[in-house]
């Protein structure tokens, strides 16, 4: 079964639309949403959640209609958290408790323990970091079988990305367990992430295993002539200097002799969205 | 059991597991009907994608190096000398190559090289 | 819903302590002085009460979080309504212990009446609003409508004659029947506008 399945989803806005949106994420794995500032990574997310409402397309979430799913199964991190900034984290576990029919105390408490949050302070003195880890454990303290995390990790030092990271590895060791997460920033995601889907302007670029991104692409670093012999639609885009060209290519494509440098998630996205705007 | 990945080596990452699951069951270090870590497992303990592992799996299962017992995980084949032989011819013949290129850039001619195993071999 | 109203049940304790000891002192004061317009403040408070707490969930972005919650946009609503109702139903029985301990039963009764209706009416006029417009600006609208309210009312009594007179207390029943049904209006109402809010 598919934890997500969304078709043709649209969102008009002055400024600003969602067109056509088609992604899918199966079960039990972890999908990096990458995105630039205002791509739409926010609003995709809220149209799945029934926050906002949609102009078109379909939302599937673990086989049931996004407006009949209970929330129960979704663990939601914003980007704002949005936990009421008075709450220290023993208020929250008791209110949690009344919300959720499958909340356990044990684990959000485990959580805050494994991420060092203490938990008689009250929300507003925590820091950003601190903030974020409540929200995470809030989001993996119900059985939630899907987990959606927005820019759950700007802001935050590496440490604790880096403990964010781990949780999020953890969570996905159960199958049935699957993420969302979005960021602009891509180093994360390019860690731990099975699929990786490029959202821009409001348009879907790409939406593919990310193991397949590394063997279909390369850099190659070569002069121009070298680099007009490769069929230019297997060019995603190329970077000029006064010394020579660097493009990222199809693997494939590429002539015989000519050396190809493995592509990093983040100079695919660049590249592509430079390639884009051109 | 040990594995490494190197994440800058342009290497496929499937294909480092491939290779070092592979070697450790050739060298013995891996017993036969040993079990190995399952996929997820492997994955999330090397902080890689599941995909990747489960392809790594799906190849060394291919070439009969493990078998999959649906719901218990995956397990080390029994050592099959017939592999065995297949995974060294394999090996003979990328040393073969390598001697080729390399006699071919200080001019070695055919008939040289023979001579040249045909010593070492009586030795 | 029991969630919530914990929820704000702390908000309250913590955000609105300011309230509760004004009225604490207002019922001292009551007691202490003859002046009866301190046996209205209690309830009267309380009529804030659920608007300045959306404030707070609208301002720390708790009303997305609560999209995203098991929470219907209803029971978000709802909850807001019966807070308010809990939170007056409790002032009017602490300022009506308070009468019966001065025992001016007859002479404090339609101030607590009134005191209660004007809890309730405030409630309902002021929530829809902010629902509908956000807090900011749904209370700029809400006192112009009041303050065009009061224009017309002024006008009114101004011109003709008086009304045809009710009893006072017949008046005092109907003002509460009245204001019971603006609530629960209100209610739907809310709940109606919040269900095409978007977050």
């Amino acid at each position: 079964m598919n934890a997500l399945e969304i078709r043709s989803l649209q969102k008009h806005r002055k400024g600003f639309s969602l067109d056509g949106i088609n992604l899918t994420l199966p079960a039990g794995c972890i999908m990096g949403l990458i995105g630039e500032n205002g791509a739409g990574k926010t609003t995709t997310i809220k149209l799945m959640l029934d926050m906002i409402r949609k102009d078109g397309g379909t939302v599937r979430i673990l086989g049931k209609d996004s407006a009949e799913i209970s929330k129960e199964d979704i663990g939601v991190v914003l980007d704002e958290v949005g936990l009421p900034t008075c709450l220290t984290a023993c208020q929250v576990d008791k209110i949690m408790s009344k919300a959720y029919t499958q909340w356990s105390s044990d684990e959000f408490f485990a959580y805050l323990k494994r991420l060092n949050v203490p938990e008689n302070k009250a929300f507003s003195a925590l820091s950003r970091g601190m903030k974020m880890k409540l929200g995470i454990a809030c989001a993996l303290s119900h059985k939630a079988k899907l987990l959606i995390l927005d820019e759950a990790t700007s802001g935050l030092d590496p440490a604790v990305r880096d403990e964010v990271i781990d949780i999020l590895l953890d969570f996905t060791r159960d199958e049935e367990h699957s993420v969302l997460i979005s960021s602009h920033i891509v180093s994360d995601l390019e860690k731990i992430c099975d699929y990786i889907a490029f959202l821009h302007k409001g348009r879907l670029m790409l939406c593919e295993e990310k193991d397949r991104l590394y063997e279909q692409y390369g850099i190659i670093r070569c002069d121009e002539k070298t680099l007009s012999a490769i069929e230019p639609s297997a060019v995603i885009g190329k970077r000029v200097s006064a010394f020579g060209v660097e493009a990222i290519v199809r693997r494939d494509t590429v002539p015989e002799g000519v050396s190809i440098a493995p592509v990093g998630i983040e100079e695919l996205f660049v590249f592509m969205v430079k390639e884009a705007a051109k | 059991m040990n594995i490494f990945i190197d994440n800058r080596s342009g290497l496929p990452i499937y294909d480092q597991i491939y290779s070092q699951i592979k070697s450790q069951i050739i060298s013995g270090a891996l017993d036969a009907d040993e079990a190995l870590p399952s996929i997820r497992g492997l994955a999330k303990e090397l902080r890689i994608s599941v995909i990747t592992t489960k392809r790594a799996y799906d190849e060394l299962e291919k070439e009969g190096f493990i078998y999959t017992i649906a719901g218990k995980g995956c397990f080390v084949a029994p050592k099959n000398t017939e592999l065995l032989r297949e995974e060294n011819l394999r090996k003979i013949e990328e040393h073969m190559s390598e001697i080729i290129r390399l006699s071919h850039s200080c001019g070695l001619s055919g008939e040289e090289l023979l001579d040249m195993l045909r010593y070492e071999m009586e030795e | 819903m029991r969630a919530l109203l914990l929820k704000d049940w702390y908000m309250a304790r913590k955000y609105c302590d300011s309230y509760l000891f004004i009225v604490l002192v207002f019922l001292v004061l009551s007691f202490v002085s003859d002046n009866v317009i301190f046996y209205t403040y209690p309830c009267m408070m309380t009529g804030l009460l659920p608007y300045t707490l959306y404030s707070y969930d609208e301002r720390e972005k708790f009303t997305s979080y609560c999209a995203a919650m098991p929470v219907s946009k209803r029971q978000y609503v709802s909850e807001k309504y019966v807070f308010g109702l809990i939170a007056s139903a409790a002032a009017a029985l602490l300022t009506l212990i308070c009468i019966i301990i001065k025992g001016k039963t007859s002479e404090l009764m339609p101030m607590l009446g009134a005191a209660t209706i004007a809890a309730l009416i405030s409630q309902a006029a002021m929530l829809p609003f902010g629902f509908k417009f956000g807090v900011e600006k749904g209370r700029i609208l809400f006192i112009a409508v009041v303050a065009v309210l009061f224009a017309a009312f002024y006008i009114v009594m101004g011109s003709g004659d008086s009304a045809p007179t009710l009893s006072g207390e017949a008046l005092g029943y109907i003002s509460l029947a009245v204001s019971a049904l603006l609530f629960a209006a209100s209610w739907l109402l809310s709940q109606r506008i919040y269900e095409n809010k978007e977050f």
